[in-house]
Parts: C-alpha cells; structure tokens; sequence
C-alpha cells in the first residue's frame, strides 16, 4: 500500500468516527465540505492527522483545492510529513 | 450507571446543565424571563390549531419530564430533575391574531413579549404561540426551558411535533436518555478540572474583559439578520480567503470580535479585551439526546490592540489548542464537581466577567429538522432567538439552514444603543 493509500484509509476512518458515518457511506471522492465537514469537524480531523503523523496542518497554508477529495489531501499530508 | 434503574422519574443533571441551572438562577433574579429560548417559524399557511393543542397535550403525555421539577438527592447532593408521578396536560398554546397594519412589527413585539414571559411553576416547560396573520400566512413559536433543552434539543422536539401532527406515534422511552449521578471516576473528573482552570488562568492573565452589561438585567430584546444563498457564499468566501478553507467559525468569532472592540473603543474603553464564550455541540448524534444540554464552552478571547490578521491567527490558534486539550470535554466533566455547591453560589460564578465573558456566541450548523413542511405548511423561515443572562447580556447566535445563514442578536434592554447594533449587524454583513 502506498504512502497516499494509506493516509486515504486513515482520513476516511477519522471522518467516519467524527461523523459516525459508517466508513462505506464516506465518499472518497467528495470534498470534506460535501461531506458535511465544519469547522469543528476539521479541527478534530487535523488533530487525528497531527497525533497520528506528527505533522500540524493548522495554518499550513491548506488550500479549498487540498480539500477536494480525500487523495488530493491525503497527497497534501503526505507533502508535510 | 445503576441510580436510573432505580427510579425512572429522575434524571440526573450533567456539568452543563448545572451550569445552565445557574444562569437561570440569574434570570429569575433579574426581572423578565427564565433562562429560555424560542424557536420561530414562518408558514405559509396557518395551521389548525386545534390540532395543534391536541399535538401539544400529546407531547405532555408522553414526556412527563416537562411537567417537572428541580431536586437534590438529599445523600450525595446530586441534582436531578423529577418528572412527576403522573401529569395532567395543560393548554399550551396561545393563537392570537394580528391585526396591526404593520405587521411585521405587531409580530416581532408579541415574539418578544413571549420570549420575556416566564415559565409558570404549575406549567410545563415549553409554550406556544401561533400568530395567524391577514394573508393567510402564520408564525409559531416554540418557546423551551434551556434547563431542559438545548437549541439542538428544540429543533429535535419540532421535529417530534411535526412527526405527530403527520399521525405517527413514536415510543416516548426511546426519547429519553437517563443517566446515573456520575458519582465515579473521580480522578478524571479532577484531572478534567485542571485542565478548564488552566484555560481559565490563561484568560484571566489579560487584562479584566470589557463587559457590556453593568445592570441587573431586564427584559430581552432580538434582531434577525439574515444572509440568503448569495450573503452566506459570499461570506464563506471571504472567510476561505482571509482564514482558509473550513475555518467559518473562527473568522465569524473574530469579526464578531472585532465590532465589540470597536464599540468598546467608541465608549472610550482601550486596552481592554473581549472574552466571547463560544458553544460548541457535543452531540452524538443519538435520538435519545431530546433533553437536556449537551454543548460546551470554549472562552476566546482577544485583545483591542491586535490587527486583523493577527486576530484571525490567534482564534484559529486557540480554537485548535482548546479542542486539542479536549477543553470542551473536561469543562462537562469538571461542572460534575460543582454540582455539589448551592445554586446561588454556582450563579455567582456564572456570572463573573471572566467566565460570563464579554458576549456569548453559537453557531448551530447542523440543523435536526430539516424539513421544508411543519404541520402541513411550507416553512419559509425557521430561526431561534435565544434568551440571554443578564450577564453577559448579549449574545450571538447563528444557525444555517440549507444554504442560508440565519443571525440573532439577542441582548438586555438597554445595554446597546442602536449604533452600537448597527456596528453589530454591519461587521456580520460585510
């Protein structure tokens, strides 16, 4: 499993636990704002990423276009590590 | 927990709303209403009204809980709330029509009288009003006891009356969680405490907040501003740009922020800062959720002499750290400890200006009714406009609905003049 695939399969875990969504009803290809993300959801998630990776995106210069399904931002994650 | 098999009729209180509990105290100090808050739509319709009351009897059957009471367990002063043995529905709803040739305005004053009228002590803790307008069109206002609802708690409830106006007959039981008096895992509730009186600490290591309110309360008074599709792109836009994507929340706290300091300036006060307590849902996502609070508090704060950008930052930031320390979280957990103390003295504390803070904000963003129909009409609006403790005695409340964004400013008579409103409402707008 690559590098990106593996930070895929953990985004998609954490947004079903903060959403408690099922993980097979957490589409891939959606953006996290199609995914009903706010603020305090992202927060959560940037968290998991920062415990987890041990990078803090926080004010990282994150982009909408990052966010736009969960390999452009699991590519994004994979840039900071 | 085992207390709740034992009795049925008893809920114990969780941190928060012993919290709650202590700024109704606070309210019912002061003249006007309880510590409560309405939920108003607009229909397009009017709906039958005697259907209605009996929807309204229905709901009093089936939730003994809204004719109770407030008690202590008298061994271990865990507070609960106690639903009585067994209840008599009363008549909740009042329908009045509105005559007035401005119409809008004969609404808004009958809203608002509503929202300062209290509960009475033999009276369930919702009520009801249904304004039947001359075009045929109508308002209903849900009025709630916060000690029993929470904003979120309200919406589920409209959509439960909803639910049995269109002829289902949910089990009430499944409505209702029931939790045991958290009388264990005392280590962690202690543990939960250092960590809300670091934040505290670090709030109260500024300078004393700016607070607006120095009288002892009064009646509450509330403006709807309200973003369409395009208002609310736009402000996401400008939110994306200036804090980046997903950060609506910090940035509104900051512009909100920033029109208090503007005011505070033009009142003459510098080198002050604002401490605006924000709340934020720690829902589950459960229907057993209905009663009772289930949100927490995080205090932003900032200073006057910061710029926009280092504002902007410093939210973001402090957001991050608060839910990285699991603030909101131990601030639940550490208001278990408080439980013991007398009401009075736990309203003193919710009263301070540092804990009180400056204004409070809510941002409700996921909406549990949804519906475009409420009791067989077309909503055109739907809104709440809570009730606000003498102290802070402003506070901001925003809830989207689809892809509107809907704002009340809700505030103690007196303590902002119509300038100062404006300052409000423009920095939201723009």
């Amino acid at each position: 499993m690559s590098k990106t695939a593996e930070i895929q399969a953990f985004l998609k875990h954490e947004i079903a636990l903060i959403l408690r969504l099922k993980e097979s009803e957490v589409n891939e290809n959606a953006s996290l704002d199609e995914l009903g993300i706010n603020s305090m959801a992202f927060v959560e998630l940037l968290i998991a990423i920062e415990n987890k990776f041990g990078v803090q995106l926080i004010q990282a210069g994150i982009t909408k276009a990052d966010l736009s399904s969960l390999k452009t931002f699991a590519q994004r994650i994979e840039q900071s590590l | 927990m085992t207390a709740r098999q034992n009795n049925p009729r008893r809920f114990y209180l969780n941190g928060i709303d012993w919290i709650v509990q202590g700024m109704q105290y606070n309210c019912r100090a002061a003249p006007g209403g309880d510590y409560q808050f309405l939920i108003i739509s607009h229909l397009a319709g009017t709906p039958d009204s005697d259907k209605l009351r009996g929807c309204l009897r229905k709901l009093q059957e089936m939730f003994p809980l809204l004719s109770g009471r407030l008690r202590r367990n008298w061994f271990n002063l865990a507070p609960y709330w106690q639903a009585p043995r067994r209840i008599v529905s009363k008549d909740i709803l009042t329908v009045t029509d509105v005559h007035e040739p401005d119409t809008e305005q004969a609404c808004h004053q009958r809203l608002t009288d509503f929202l300062n009228t209290p509960f009475k002590a033999d009276m369930p803790k919702l009520a009801a009003m249904l304004l039947t307008l001359p075009d045929g069109s109508s308002r209903l206002a849900l009025n709630f006891d916060h000690c029993l609802f929470d904003a979120a708690g309200g919406e589920q409830l409209v959509s439960l009356l909803n639910d049995l106006w269109n002829g289902a007959e949910p089990d009430a039981s499944g409505f209702m969680a029931q939790e045991g008096p958290w009388l264990n895992e005392w280590r962690h509730q202690f543990a939960c405490g250092r960590t809300v009186n670091r934040a505290m600490q670090a709030v109260s290591e500024q300078c004393a907040p700016s607070v607006l309110s120095r009288q002892p309360g009064g009646s509450n008074r509330y403006t709807l501003i309200q973003l369409d599709e395009a208002g609310f792109a736009a402000l996401e836009k400008r939110a994306e740009s200036e804090a980046g994507p997903m950060m609506l929340t910090p940035y509104l706290v900051t512009v909100i922020q920033e029109a208090l300091h503007r005011i505070f300036t033009n009142r003459g006060e510098t080198g002050s800062i604002c401490v605006c307590p924000m709340t934020v849902s720690l829902r589950q996502g459960r229907r057993d959720e209905l009663f009772f609070n289930r949100w927490s508090l995080m205090p932003m704060y900032s200073a006057s002499a910061s710029s926009h950008a280092e504002r902007l930052k410093q939210q973001i930031g402090l957001f991050y750290n608060y839910m990285k320390t699991k603030l909101p979280y131990s601030l639940t957990k550490a208001g278990l400890l408080c439980r013991p103390l007398p009401l009075p003295l736990m309203a003193g504390f919710t009263q301070k200006p540092a804990t009180s803070g400056t204004a409070a904000i809510a941002l409700l963003s996921q909406m549990e009714f949804n519906s475009d129909s409420l009791l067989g009409e077309t909503v055109k609006e739907l809104y709440h406009v809570p009730r606000i403790p003498p102290s802070p005695g402003l506070g901001i409340f925003m809830n989207r609905r689809g892809a509107k964004l809907n704002i009340t400013l809700s505030w103690t008579d007196g303590i902002l003049n119509d300038a100062e409103l404006e300052i409000l409402a423009t920095a939201i707008h723009t």
